[in-house]
């Protein structure tokens, strides 16, 4: 009575488990072509959800396509674990790895001197490339990125409380927290910004909360930088009526009550000068800045919920900051 | 740091709503523990309870039938997981990590076949906040006890009922027969295996509203690859914090969601502790309660042992 599947031996079923988990999982999108260079993308998280990923990922189809290289990507490529997937790819004959998170830079510069003939990349925020030749990176100008937001959301706040929320403390989100107050103090001098990591990039509840706490603390204005986790930033801020921007690409559809505009960063130039500077076999030893002034980034028009001089007035900083008006030393 | 009555409000309702899920799951986990089962796989069937209720939203639509959604996948997941462990005798610690690994990668690979990225969820409100009239705006205490999701306040109500049935009616004495001593129950006529059975179900029920509240509720609708991050054992903690007791668990949840919500709004309100030992907060008093366990004579006597008839 008691053991009904006795003809089933624990040992049939601990090794169908075994071989349940052993077996390989879902194989990522590989576009096959004979003799093609082979490229590969590391990213954070999955390609499908959150804002920082997919665009980047788009891109990088894109980049593939458009040079006939060979594809294959990794998910949630988490920075403990990047070491070892880099050294994976590269032993494999990548001829091109690139790594979309500053987070990467480490594993990046513990690898690439091992693998001569791989050509490393990044993409988010780098401040040398260790003297390596195989290792170039397109690094966004998060101290503008951080001083623009920092005025946009100074600008926009009635109650001279605005708060910034970043996903893990990777040097990049510390940089923009630090050019955030910068540029929040410049336009409103007096104005009080709350700085808060919440240790992840995925973790949306916990950013909710986050965000919810600051809101009934005082701050009207929420900057999201946790990537899939800003959704629960955004989250509390159309659920309490207050204000936040997407960041990364155009998300007004997706919070149309709170968000005011959009970061958009212009993964698709960045790309694609990775792919012709692969093929021309130019690639190695350079960090490309990618600023208001190259079109590496802007800002979605117009902008909804705000007065409209608040949209005139960010738009001046952003042009002054093009024009090297407002230099940004450390 | 200020830490002032508007701050301790704010500390008091995040923690009790961050208290929810891990409620819901402890009670679960109780109920199959108090039957001789530890279920470490709880983390597993939360994940397929979150995964299962935004599969649901987004197919009907409706946060309740979600939330079913949720239930059914859990308890499913359940029976799988009931069939290794009770009726198998497999062992339960491995058998639930396994289990556990298996949740990860499967419903990791559902997300990306069955979820649409795209998908906006309707208003989750009524759902994710009951604010009572009257009440709601007590200053301190009325945001954290009398505005919070419908889901919490069923499991607060489920815990006096298991209060009620372990202690005082006859299936909570056949429950706790069997978790306290299994050939000696068996020898009394109960079906061990069968209790066990159901237990464990009974468990994938309330992992699968649990699963269901992370995302429908605090998550808004979006499910994420390892959603519970954890969550599934700081409740298997939770148990052993609160004695196996259910209103001692409803307390321990508290706790934990205090020890959580430390960690959400410690750096925002200024406290001077390095944000990486906020973070580590709730799982050091994870740590502390499998300790505790060590030392405990409270916990049910055939914990964690698989009734093999006739054995000793």
């Amino acid at each position: 009575m008691d053991q009904p599947f006795r003809f089933l031996s624990r040992r049939i079923v601990l090794g169908l488990v075994a071989g349940a988990l052993l077996s390989p999982g879902p194989s990522p999108l590989s576009a096959r072509a004979e003799n093609a260079i082979e490229v590969a993308g590391l990213f954070t998280g999955a390609v499908t959800q959150g804002n920082w990923d997919p665009p980047g990922f788009a891109a990088f189809q894109k980049m593939a396509k458009t040079y006939g290289f060979k594809s294959s990507y990794v998910e949630h490529a988490t920075y403990e674990k990047a070491p070892a997937i880099l050294r994976q790819l590269a032993a494999r004959g990548v001829k091109m790895i690139i790594c979309q998170s500053s987070g990467y830079s480490a594993a990046i510069l513990e690898v690439a001197k091992e693998f001569p003939q791989t050509q490393f990349v990044l993409y988010s925020y780098a401040a040398s490339t260790g003297g390596l030749k195989n290792y170039t990176a397109w690094s966004v100008n998060w101290d503008e990125y951080g001083y623009v937001t920092g005025a946009l959301a100074a600008a926009s706040s009635a109650n001279k409380h605005i708060a910034i929320i970043s996903g893990e403390e990777i040097p990049s989100a510390k940089r923009t927290h630090e050019f955030t107050t910068r540029g929040a103090k410049a336009v409103v001098p007096d104005i009080q910004v709350d700085k808060v990591f919440t240790g992840s990039f995925t973790d949306i509840a916990k950013a909710k909360e986050i965000a919810t706490g600051v809101i009934l603390r005082g701050a009207d204005v929420l900057l999201p930088s946790a990537d899939l986790a800003d959704a629960g930033i955004q989250q509390a801020a159309e659920e309490e009526k207050k204000l936040t921007i997407g960041a990364y690409m155009d998300q007004s559809k997706q919070f149309p009550g709170a968000i005011i505009t959009s970061t958009v960063l212009n993964f698709d130039k960045a790309y694609d000068q990775m792919g012709q500077m692969m093929k021309a076999g130019t690639l190695g030893g350079q960090i490309f800045q990618m600023d208001l002034a190259n079109d590496g980034w802007t800002l979605a028009r117009p902008f909804q919920h705000v007065a409209p001089e608040v949209e005139t007035q960010v738009f001046g900083v952003i042009g002054k900051l093009a024009k090297g008006e407002i230099k940004l030393e450390n | 740091m200020v830490f002032d009555a508007v701050t301790f409000g704010l500390l008091l309702a995040s923690a009790v709503r961050l208290s929810a899920p891990i409620l819901l799951a402890s009670l679960g986990e109780l109920v199959c523990e108090r039957g001789g089962v530890l279920n470490i796989g709880l983390e597993g069937l939360m994940l397929f309870g979150a995964f299962g209720a935004v599969l649901g939203l987004q197919w009907t639509g409706e946060p309740v039938l979600g939330v079913l959604c949720g239930v059914a996948a859990g308890a499913g997941a359940a029976i799988v997981l009931a069939v290794a462990v009770a009726v198998l005798r497999a062992d339960s610690v491995v058998a639930g990590i396994g289990f556990n690994i298996l949740a990860l990668g499967g419903t990791s690979l559902g997300r990306e076949l069955l979820l649409s990225p795209s998908f906006t969820a309707p208003s989750l409100r009524a759902l994710a906040s009951w604010r009572i009239p009257g009440l709601w705006e007590v200053p301190v205490v009325g945001r954290a006890f009398f505005g919070q999701s419908p889901l919490l306040y069923g499991g607060i109500v489920l815990a006096i009922v298991l209060w009620a049935v372990i202690r005082h009616s006859r299936p909570g004495l056949v429950l706790r027969a069997v978790g306290e001593g299994a050939s000696a129950a068996d020898a009394a006529g109960i079906p061990v295996t069968a209790v066990r059975f159901a237990a464990m179900v009974f468990c994938g029920l309330l992992a699968g509203i649990a699963g269901a509240y992370l995302t429908l509720v605090a998550s808004g609708g979006v499910f994420t690859d390892n959603v519970t991050a954890g969550r599934g054992y700081l409740a298997v903690a939770v148990v052993i914090f609160g004695r196996w007791k259910p209103l001692w668990i409803v307390l321990a949840s508290l706790l934990f969601g205090c020890a959580d919500a430390l960690q959400y709004q410690g750096q925002a309100i200024g406290l001077a502790l390095p944000a990486p030992l906020l973070l580590m907060f709730p799982f050091l008093l994870a740590l502390l309660a499998w300790i505790v366990m060590g030392r405990s004579d409270a916990a049910p006597g055939d914990l964690g042992v698989p009734f093999i008839r006739g054995a000793r």
